[in-house]
């Protein structure tokens, strides 16, 4: 006999589907849908690495630290000089197209889609919460829109993707487990400035 | 709070980071003759000094890689970050 658990999202406990509103607030917070990602390893000054990459997703492997190429839901981001996490749409198969690409080039490839959890914060404040749990200078002039990095946020490890959009917005990745943590850490520290729940997509 | 400029990175607060000891400590070669003496300094027996120390930091929360910081240990001074495998910078007193 086999059982056959429905996918849940990391925060589908949370119900926070029912709890959405499209009312303006300083701040919002939401839970993205789901989405495909994966890690890769490879020599950055090795031109078929470079190639590979691109030809399999369409985007330049962004070499600058802390940058990212693409846009929210598809996209290259830097985590150091030779790592990166890609995100495709749920379901895609980046490993295996990696795999395809790469072929004989030396790389590491893995999947992490499950392994992590994406929160989408944003709003006129949102940069006053993060600046409550996280010693980075998140000014717009440095903090820009597109760049992105791996820091400490309310004691936790996040991959910080701030969004090319008009308006401040951010991708959180995190660790599948603190996600709750997270979300209620991001919640309290928003109150003050009036906190909506949004719908993810 | 120490401000650490990560090589890859740039500058960081200090909770991103993890002192990791004492840098430019050489295996002894062929490690298999090496007499208990050599190998129990290897393992154990650290410089500790009361000013400028070479360590070896990591980025834990960052990009998580290594790199060397000469730093004063009575001071918090930072007087050079570098690669691995960059040379060591010499002391000026
Ligand atoms: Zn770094």
């Amino acid at each position: 006999m086999s059982w056959h658990y429905p996918r849940q999202s990391p925060l589908a406990h949370l119900h926070l589907a029912v709890r959405a509103t499209t009312a303006e607030a300083p701040v919002w917070l939401c839970e993205r849908p789901p989405a495909s990602l994966a890690i890769v390893r490879g020599d950055a000054d090795d031109a078929g690495f470079r190639a590979g990459v691109e030809r399999a997703f369409g985007l330049a492997l962004p070499l600058v630290a802390g940058t990212s190429t693409g846009q929210a839901e598809r996209c290259l981001l830097w985590l150091g000089p030779d790592e990166w996490l890609i995100r495709g749409p749920d379901g895609a198969d980046l490993t295996g197209r990696l795999g395809q690409e790469l072929g004989d080039v030396l790389h590491q490839r893995v999947a992490i889609s499950d392994a992590r959890a994406l929160i989408g914060l944003g709003g006129e404040r949102a940069r006053e919460v993060l600046s409550k749990g996280c010693g980075l200078d998140l000014h717009p002039s440095l903090f820009r829109p597109g760049a992105c990095t791996q820091t400490l946020l309310g004691r936790v490890g996040v991959l910080l993707h701030a969004l090319p959009a008009d308006r401040p917005q951010f991708d959180l990745y995190v660790a599948r487990s603190y996600a709750d943590y997270l979300w209620h850490w991001l919640a309290d520290a928003a109150s003050e400035f009036g906190c909506a729940i949004r719908e993810g997509g | 709070m120490l401000l650490l400029h990560c090589p890859y990175c740039g500058p960081r607060w200090e909770q991103e980071f993890q002192c990791r000891g004492e840098a430019h400590i050489a295996r002894p070669e062929p490690a298999a003759e090496a007499s208990d003496a050599t190998w129990a300094a290897y393992l154990y027996l650290r410089s500790n000094p009361k000013g400028l120390h070479y360590e070896r930091w990591q980025h834990t929360h960052g990009c998580r890689r290594w790199f060397n910081v000469l730093r004063s240990t009575l001071t918090h001074e930072i007087v050079a970050i570098y690669r691995p495998g960059e040379p060591k910078p010499e002391l000026k007193r």
